[in-house]
Order: C-alpha cells, then sequence, then structure tokens
C-alpha cells in the first residue's frame, strides 16, 4: 500500500538523500525546502508520515511541529532530524509531539528501515 | 512754701529784677500822665478862650452887620415908601436887639459893655421916637423935615457902625493874639514831651548797665572759669556775698571746682603709683615672656618631633632649637646608627674626625654618666683676642633612646661660660625626649613604608579587594575597588557604611537581590567562612561578568570583618559563551554535509544502483566532501587570524597589479562584465600580498555569486586622504537593511528566499573583516535590496603624503578623460595604465572585448586602446569593426595595441591612424592620445581619425 510522506529539509542534497531512500520503498514522496512550506503542507493533512529537519529557514522543525493541531499529530508519524543531538531538544521534541528522532549524521538505511515499521 | 519763698525772697534774682523793671515802669507812666494832662488842660483852656473870641467876634460881626442891613432898608424905605421895606426895617430892629442880647451874654470888658447899652438905649429911642417920627415925615413926604431930622440920628448911627467895627477888630487882634499864644503853647508841649522820654532812655541805659553789671558779668567769668577748668587749667573763683542765683552758682562754683582740684590731686599721685606698679609688673612681664617662648620653644620642639618624618629635617629644626635654647659656640647632633648629623661652627675636618672616631670609649662613659664636661684652656684660634687664658668647655651628652640605648650624641663647646647645672639638666632632659621623638619617628617611618607597601600591592592587583568591619564599615579597598565602586582614585572611601558602598553596586547589578542577601549573609553576622557569588554589573550599556569571594577574616578565634574580592570574569565568560555558540554552529554547520557525504555513501555500498545514479552519487559525495574541506579551512583560517596566530608577511603592494591579477582568475566568467575603474593616483600599500588576494576575490565571487542574474562586477580604485578605497560593485540581489549589521560575523548569512540555493559557509566576509582590519583598515557595504551591493574596503597608504602629487588632467578634461583598455594580459594593461593615469586620465580595463563593447554602449569614454589577440568568442578587430558600425560610438577614437604587425588594409578599412605593435614605449600611447584629443579641442570639435 502506498503511503505519502513529506521530507522537509532546506539542504537540497540532504532532502535529495532522503527522497531517493524513501522513494526505494515505493512511496509517494513530496518535498518541503523550509519550515514555512512544511507547516503549509503537513497542516493541509494527507500525510501518514514527515520527516522534519530541525534547523531550517522561516520555522523551526520544532515550531512546524508545535503549529500542528493534535489531530494531524494523530494521523502523521513526525521524524524529527536534527544534528542538534542533545537531549534536551530530543525531549522538547518529543514533548511536542514528535514521535521519533533521528540525529545527523545519519544512517539512510536506519531510516528506511525505522519508516517501513511505522508504516 | 519754698517755692513761693523763691518767687518773693530778697534773694532772688529774678524777684529783684521784676521789682525794679516795675517801679520803673510806674514812674515813667506817672511822668507821662502828668505831662500829659498838663497838656491837655492847656490845650483845653486856649481853645476855651479862642472859641469865646470867636464867639465874641461873631456877635460882633452879628450887630454891625444887623445895624448896616436896618439902615440899609430904612433908607429904602426911605427912598420908595415901600411898605415892605417898613416890615424889612421892623424885622432888621428886631434882630439886631437880639443880636444885641447874644453880644450881651459875651464876656465883654468896659468898652464893650458901654457899647452895647447904648446901642441898646438908642435902639429903644429909635423904636419908640426916631422911626415913628421918621416914618410920619416919610408918610407927610416931608423929606427936608425927614433930612434934618434924620442928620442926627443917621450920624449917630455911623457912629455905633463904626464902634462897633472898632470893637470887631479888636476882638480879631485878641483871637490872632489867641493863636500865637497857643503855637507858642503846644513847641513848649512837644520839646517837655520830648525831655521827658530823652530821661526815660537813659534811665532805661543805666538800667540796662546796672544789671549787666549784677548778671551778665558774673555769667561771664563764670563761663570762661568753667572753661578753663574744662581745658585742665587751674581757676580761681573769687568768693562772693551775694544772696541770689548768681551768687550760689559762683560758690558752688567755686566749690566744684575746687574739688576737682582736689580729686586731680589725687589723681596725680595714684597714676604715680600705678606707673609705679606698671613698671614692676612689666619687668615681670618680661621674664614671663622668657618662659613663655621657652615653652613654646619646646613645643615647638615636641611638634617637630611628632611631625618630622624625615630624619635630616628632624634633626635640623631639633639642632636649631637646642642652639636656640642653650647658646654655645659650636656644637653637632650625631645620629649614631643613621649616619646623619648637624654641625655649626665647625670645620669639615673636625666633624669628619668626630663623626669616624672611635667612640666606644665615649659612648661608655655616656652610658653611666649623664654627661661628659671636659674644662681646657682654649687655644690660640679659639681664645681669639682675649687676654691671657681663656677658658674653654667641651659639653657631650646622649641622645637616648627608650630603653636608655644610645642613638646619637649632642657635643657643644663654649669659651669662658661653663654650663651651669640646671642647665645640663635641661639640656639632657631635652635630648631624652628628642631620642623618644627619634624613636617614635623611625617607627612611624617603618609602618608608613611598609602601609604604602600593602597597599601598593594591594593596588597592583586586577581583583577589587575590599575589608569591612563586621558592621560592613570600610576599613581599606585598592583602587580596582574604587573603580568598581565608581568613586575618584582619589576619593576616600575608608569609612563608607554597608548602606553607602553597597548602593553602586546593586544600582548596576542585574540580580539586585541575590546580590544584597550575599552581602547581608557576612555584614551582618549571619555567615561566617568563604563563599562566592557570581553577578553581573552594566555601566554604560557594558555588561560585565564577576564573581565576588567573600572570607571572614579572624584575630585568633575573633571575627574581625569580612574581605571581598571581586573577579571581573567577563571575558572568561565571554569566551565561554563563544565556544559552546561556536560549537553548536560548527556542529550544525558541518554534520550537513557530513550527513550527505555519509548518507550517499551508505546507499551506495548497500544498494544495487544504475550506474548513472552511482554517478549521481558520487558527484555529489565529492562536491559535499569539497564543501566541508572549503568550510574546515575557511573556519580554520578565521581560527587562526582570530588568536593571531595566523602570520603576516607585510610587503609593498601596488593595489592595481593585485586586483589585475585576481580580475585575471575571473576572465573566463560568461554571464557576467567584469571592469577595472581606476581613478587613484597613489597605489602603494603595505599588506600581506596573499591576504588581500584573498580578500578580493572573496568579494568578488560574492559579486558573482549574488548576482545570478549577471550584470556589472566593477572593482572601482580611488584615493581619499591619506587612503586607498577599493570597492566591488554588483547589480545582483543586494543586503535587505537589517541584514547589515551582522554581515561581516562568522556564519551569518543572509535568510531570503531568493538566495537559498546559494552556497556558501558564512565565513567569507568575516575573513575579510579580519584580514583588512589587521591591515589597519576598515570594510564597509552599501546596498539597496534588489539593485546590489558594493563592498568597500579602505587601507592606509604607505607614504601618505608626497607620492602621487596631482597631475594635471588632460587639456579639456578638468575631470580626467576616461580611456578603456581592453587587454587580456595583466601586465601589459597595467603598465598601459599606469603611463595613462601619470598623464592624468582616468582608466576602465576590460578583459573581454563583448564586455568592453557592452559598456562603451552604455558610457562611452574618450578613447579606447584595443589589443587584438583576446578571446575565443571576439577578437579586438570584431570589437573595432562593431564600433565603427554603431552609429553612437562609431567616432569614439581608437588606438589599435598589438603585438602583430601593423595591417594597413584594416587601418584603412577603419580610418585608424594609430597602430602601436608590442611591445612600445608606454609614452607613445599617452602621446598619441594627447594629441588626439589636443586636435580635437583646437578645433572646437571631435576630431576622428578617418576624417
Amino acid at each position: 500500500m502506498t503511503k505519502t510522506i513529506l521530507v522537509a529539509d532546506d539542504d537540497d542534497i540532504l532532502r535529495m538523500l532522503i527522497c531517493d531512500t524513501l522513494e526505494d520503498l515505493g512511496h509517494d514522496i513530496e518535498e518541503a525546502v523550509d519550515g514555512g512550506e512544511a507547516y503549509e503542507k503537513l497542516a493541509a493533512g494527507g500525510y501518514d508520515a514527515a520527516v522534519v529537519d530541525y534547523m531550517m529557514p522561516k520555522k523551526t522543525g520544532l515550531e512546524v511541529i508545535e503549529a500542528l493541531s493534535g489531530d494531524i499529530k494523530e494521523k502523521t508519524t513526525i521524524i524529527m532530524l536534527t544534528a542538534k543531538a542533545q537531549e534536551q531538544d530530543r525531549q522538547a521534541a518529543l514533548d511536542a509531539g514528535a514521535r521519533y528522532f533521528i540525529a545527523k549524521p545519519f544512517s539512510p538505511v536506519e531510516l528506511e528501515a525505522l519508516v517501513s515499521d511505522i508504516l | 512754701m519754698s517755692r513761693w519763698r523763691k518767687w518773693t525772697g530778697t534773694s532772688s534774682l529774678r524777684t529783684n529784677y521784676l521789682v525794679k523793671a516795675a517801679a520803673f515802669v510806674a514812674a515813667v507812666l506817672i511822668i507821662a500822665a502828668v505831662v500829659t494832662m498838663y497838656i491837655v488842660q492847656d490845650q483845653q483852656t486856649q481853645a476855651e478862650s479862642q472859641r469865646e473870641l470867636v464867639g465874641k467876634m461873631e456877635a460882633t460881626e452879628d450887630v454891625r452887620d444887623n445895624l448896616n442891613r436896618l439902615f440899609y432898608h430904612v433908607r429904602s424905605y426911605y427912598s420908595f415908601q415901600n411898605e415892605t421895606d417898613l416890615i424889612r426895617v421892623n424885622g432888621a430892629l428886631e434882630e439886631l436887639q437880639q443880636s444885641i442880647g447874644r453880644y450881651d451874654r459875651e464876656e465883654l470888658n468896659d468898652r464893650e459893655a458901654a457899647f452895647a447899652s447904648n446901642l441898646e438905649s438908642f435902639l429903644r429911642v429909635y423904636e419908640e421916637e426916631l422911626l415913628p417920627q421918621a416914618v410920619a415925615y416919610v408918610d407927610d413926604n416931608d423929606y427936608a423935615a425927614l433930612r434934618t431930622y434924620t442928620a442926627d440920628t443917621n450920624s449917630q448911627i455911623d457912629q455905633f457902625f463904626s464902634e462897633s467895627e472898632a470893637l470887631r477888630e479888636d476882638v480879631f487882634g485878641q483871637l490872632q493874639e489867641a493863636y500865637s499864644s497857643a503855637i507858642t503853647e503846644s513847641n513848649r508841649n512837644i520839646f517837655i514831651a520830648m525831655a521827658l522820654g530823652a530821661v526815660i532812655f537813659f534811665a532805661m541805659i543805666i538800667l540796662s548797665q546796672r544789671m549787666m553789671k549784677r548778671i551778665v558779668m558774673p555769667l561771664e567769668e563764670l563761663t570762661t572759669a568753667s572753661d578753663e577748668l574744662a581745658a585742665g587749667r587751674f581757676v580761681h573763683v573769687p568768693e562772693t556775698e551775694r544772696a541770689d542765683e548768681i551768687g550760689s552758682l559762683s560758690r558752688s562754683f567755686a566749690n566744684m571746682a575746687r574739688q576737682m582740684q582736689e580729686n586731680e590731686d589725687e589723681l596725680t599721685a595714684q597714676n604715680e603709683e600705678l606707673t609705679a606698679q606698671q613698671e614692676m609688673l612689666e619687668e615681670a612681664l618680661d621674664q614671663t615672656e622668657y618662659e613663655k617662648q621657652k615653652i613654646d620653644r619646646y613645643s615647638q620642639l615636641n611638634q617637630t618631633m611628632s611631625t618630622k618624618l624625615d630624619k635630616q629635617e628632624f634633626l635640623n629644626s631639633i639642632f636649631v632649637y637646642v642652639n636656640e635654647l642653650y647658646p654655645c659656640s659650636r656644637s653637632m647632633l650625631l645620629l649614631l646608627e643613621e649616619d646623619a648629623y648637624r654641625a655649626m661652627g665647625m670645620s669639615v675636618e673636625s666633624i669628619g674626625r668626630w663623626i669616624n672616631a672611635d667612640k666606644t670609649e665615649w659612648l661608655e662613659r655616656l652610658q653611666n654618666e649623664p654627661h661628659i664636661l671636659i674644662r681646657r684652656n682654649a687655644s690660640e684660634a679659639e681664645a681669639g683676642i682675649a687676654e691671657g687664658e681663656a677658658e674653654a668647655v667641651d659639653y657631650y651628652a646622649a641622645v637616648r633612646g627608650g630603653e636608655g640605648d644610645i642613638l646619637g650624641i649632642y657635643a657643644a663647646t663654649r669659651y669662658g661660660r661653663p654650663y651651669g647645672e640646671e642647665e645640663m639638666e635641661e639640656i639632657e632632659s631635652l635630648l631624652s625626649h628628642v631620642g623618644l621623638g627619634l624613636e617614635r619617628s623611625l617607627a612611624h617611618e617603618e609602618i608608613t613604608r611598609s602601609r604604602k607597601l600593602s597597599q601598593d600591592i594591594l593596588d597592583n592587583v586586577n581583583e577589587a579587594i575590599q575589608f569591612v568591619d563586621r558592621d560592613g564599615t570600610v576599613l581599606q579597598v585598592n583602587q580596582a575597588m574604587k573603580k568598581l565602586l565608581g568613586a575618584r582614585a582619589s576619593a576616600p572611601v575608608d569609612g563608607w557604611n554597608l548602606r553607602r558602598w553597597k548602593k553602586p553596586l546593586l544600582s548596576r547589578s542585574e540580580d539586585t537581590e541575590e546580590l544584597e542577601a550575599f552581602f547581608n549573609w557576612f555584614c551582618e553576622g549571619s555567615y561566617e567562612g568563604t563563599m562566592a557569588h557570581q553577578f553581573v554589573q552594566v555601566q554604560d550599556q557594558e555588561r560585565r561578568v564577576f564573581v565576588v569571594y567573600g572570607t571572614t577574616v579572624y584575630d585568633d578565634s575573633e571575627a574581625l570583618g569580612t574581605v571581598f574580592v571581586y573577579r571581573d570574569m567577563t571575558r572568561e565568560y565571554e569566551l565561554d559563551q563563544m565556544k559552546s555558540e561556536l560549537v553548536s554552529t560548527v556542529s550544525h554547520e558541518l554534520r550537513t554535509p557530513l550527513s550527505s557525504v555519509l548518507g550517499f555513501t551508505e546507499l551506495l555500498l548497500n544498494r544495487e544502483l544504475k550506474p548513472e545514479r552511482q554517478k549521481r552519487y558520487l558527484t555529489t559525495i565529492h562536491k559535499e566532501a569539497k564543501r566541508l574541506t572549503n568550510l574546515i579551512n575557511d573556519f580554520l583560517d578565521l581560527q587562526r587570524m582570530e588568536s593571531g596566530s595566523q602570520p603576516y608577511t607585510m610587503e609593498d603592494v601596488r593595489m592595481e597589479e593585485l586586483v589585475m591579477d585576481v580580475l585575471g582568475q575571473f576572465r573566463h566568467e560568461e554571464n557576467h562584465r567584469l571592469s577595472f575603474a581606476d581613478t587613484s593616483v597613489s597605489t602603494l600599500v603595505e599588506a600581506d600580498k596573499e591576504r588581500l588576494q584573498q580578500v578580493l576575490t572573496n568579494l568578488i565571487s560574492n559579486a558573482i555569486k549574488f548576482s545570478p542574474g549577471g550584470g556589472d562586477v566593477v572593482v572601482q580604485m580611488e584615493n581619499s586622504t591619506g587612503a586607498l578605497h577599493v570597492s566591488v560593485k554588483d547589480e545582483g540581489l543586494g543586503i535587505p537593511e537589517h541584514a547589515k549589521a551582522s554581515l561581516f560575523q562568522k556564519f551569518q548569512r543572509v535568510d531570503e528566499d531568493d538566495r537559498q540555493n546559494i552556497g556558501g559557509t558564512g565565513l567569507g566576509l568575516a575573513i575579510c573583516r579580519e584580514i583588512i582590519e589587521r591591515h589597519g583598515g576598515r570594510i564597509w557595504v552599501e546596498s539597496e535590496p534588489g539593485e546590489g551591493s558594493v563592498f568597500t574596503f579602505r587601507l592606509p597608504l604607505k607614504h601618505p603624503a608626497g607620492q602621487g602629487a596631482p597631475v594635471s588632467a588632460p587639456a579639456g578634461y578638468p575631470d580626467g578623460a576616461a580611456v578603456m583598455i581592453v587587454e587580456d594580459d595583466a601586465s601589459l594593461a597595467l603598465l598601459l595604465s599606469e603611463e595613462l593615469k601619470s598623464q592624468g586620465f582616468q582608466v576602465i580595463h576590460h578583459l573581454r572585448p563583448d564586455h568592453a563593447y557592452q559598456e562603451i554602449l552604455e558610457s562611452p569614454p574618450a578613447a579606447v586602446v584595443v589589443d587584438l589577440m583576446l578571446g575565443e568568442k571576439m577578437d579586438g578587430w570584431d570589437l573595432v569593426d562593431r564600433l565603427k558600425q554603431h552609429e553612437e560610438t562609431k567616432r569614439i577614437p581608437i588606438i589599435i595595441s598589438s603585438a602583430l604587425d601593423r595591417s594597413d588594409e584594416k587601418m584603412a578599412q577603419y580610418g585608424l591612424d594609430q597602430y602601436l605593435t608590442k611591445p612600445y614605449p608606454p609614452q607613445d600611447l599617452s602621446a598619441a592620445l594627447k594629441a588626439y584629443l589636443a586636435k580635437a579641442h583646437a578645433d572646437g570639435g571631435i576630431v576622428y581619425p578617418e576624417s
């Protein structure tokens, strides 16, 4: 069954890496280049999962999640991606409604496995 | 009663005067009344007799007139026989009788009385006999009888008439006489009155003189006497027996004068006694004064001993005092330990001898004896003019310290006049004071020195140190503490209470309550020990982080107070902040490309991928790895620069050379037209060439990177006072206002949509700024979003003045004519540019003919210098061709500068007449240009090569 996943990262290359990784699983992938776009797309609904970078222009990943309604967070599994690996950042993201947390540099294989598990 | 007596008593001057005055006035009045009465009576008598005479005369005249009228009427009747006349005759007769009657009443003498009675009897006869007879004659008209009859009568009447006239004359004579006698009388009366006045006047004068004698003269005498008395002269007042006021005044005055005289005598006597006493007192006072001076000297000495801290000064003062109090011919005061001395009347040799003498024996003697006294004969020199044998006395006494140890020796010599026991005792007790004072001053000096030393040490410590007592009152602070309290360096802070010193600290503190609690723990006795507290002070908008350590100070086991040490931790704090910020930023900046590298590698390793995808991934990995390398390089560069460990190799750099070199690196740039507009005169700077190249490369590549739509990138160079400005101008995205301030900081990138895909480390401009500032310059940006940006840096010139004296611009081009050089060889372009600039031209340099052509169209220069061998797309001839074809540019003079041989064919084709074959001396170029421009100007128009 095909799922729809949003990939939000301002870095083109990383975004390409994530998209390529997840496309191979056979899912529909959509992209967002900054926090603003990510929020608009997620708020519109229809995503099963989302990979959201923490450091993005306009809105940080954390701000995006905090702004989303509980309903959306219920339906969309959010995976937070960040270079900030400190425990307090992780906790803030989880508190806001992120389900999973992946620290940069990350392994595409692990991401693949995680997304497969979730969906 | 007494008052009354005063008024009436014979002795009263006033009464006396009143009585005399009254008597005088009464006498005058009486005399005046008598005389007046006499005169009045006399005048009345005279007036009476005169009136009588007048009456008699009038009566006489009446009788005469009536008589006359009677006979006038009688005759008229006789003549005209008119009855009315007869009536008038009877009337006149009657009136005559009446007037005779009035006449009779007057006082008459004999003759008059006879006349009156004769006339009366005649009239009776006339009336009764004569007149009726006469009337009868008239009635009978018997005038002859009548005439006879009346002849007698008429004569009688005539007699009467003449008698009456005579009587009147007589009375008149009497009246005249009476008048003249009246005048005589009145003259006499006037004389009497005047005589009386004179008498009164003399009487008054006499009276006044008497008054004067009685009253005024004694008063005058008294006045003179009192004046004399007042002037202090001896006065004798004659005794007087007078009973009136003058008398008593004189007596009392005499009394008073006598008493005063007596008093004065007494006073004089007392005064003499006093003068004698005063002389005695003055003597005593002199004695006291001398004692006082002595005491003063002692107290001055004491003062000196307690205030003079400098040894030599101390010694000098004491020496002077001792010699003043106990004079001698020569003396010396020597301090043993200190080797300080003061001498008087002694030669240098003898001073030296005494200082260097072995004084062990002397000291031993002085330990046991209060003094040493040596009597000897004075030497020849000492004796001076003394005859016979003169005696000299040498006196030695010790200056003793508190424990009896000898600090110094006082030695003095006297000739002829020995030292008395009392005097010596005084000197020795004085010297023992001196010893104590000296010891005290030495101790004080030592304490002051060590105190100053500790304060100096404290003041040289960076930390602010403050020692307060248990209540928090300041006992001691160092300079750093004063600064922290905001007090002036010279202000006394000791003694400030807790409230006072806490206030400036708290008012500038960010966490007032915690800091106050910290101070209060120590200063309110609730805490003892050591504790630290960190706080922030904000002053002049600068935040400084302090840590204060408080430690209780004990004397044995008793707490004395607290020492607070304030350490400024701002730098450490900031470094710490910066470090953690840096770690966070770097970790983010590094992790992002690292993630890509690792991720794609993992995909390559774990997946079966098509070759093209493999290539794409490998390219990406390579690109990201390079980005990572650049980032690390930039980052390390910056760290090195900031830490100051980056070595700079300073050398003379000609800036235009450097710009040409860097521009040369970008010659293959397709989308941007790079050019170099150089209007500078001096370009020599002292710089690290490689670093400046790095700056310029950074700025130009930024200009290209941030103008994705292409456009001009112009490097401009010009001089300002003592400096060179180099700017890089683009027509790109520009920089929003809010980003300008932080633009030159590390990892700062403009966060806008339009430049999201433009990569970079965010370190380039930070590196530029670091380099330029290390060169003593400044870098800044001017920009308008959407219009482009101008980054300018300013470097100080190596020879700010002297070099590059202003050159005159070519004729007709006061601001310098712009000449464009189209040349790809940087060194040749530089050579030409130098030459043209030295002639006052402005130079615009283009590397590529296509870019040059674009710019010529936009802003035509005064002339174009073209190299023929240029790029692949377009060569020099192409440029010339295009310029000549275009209407607006075909008149611009063109000079060919080429390594190729001259082509006459092409020259003719384009009508060019200057062809410079490389290598040629650069002057040729400027000469050719100047010739062109001068010609153009002389003809008043533009001269073109082809015409």
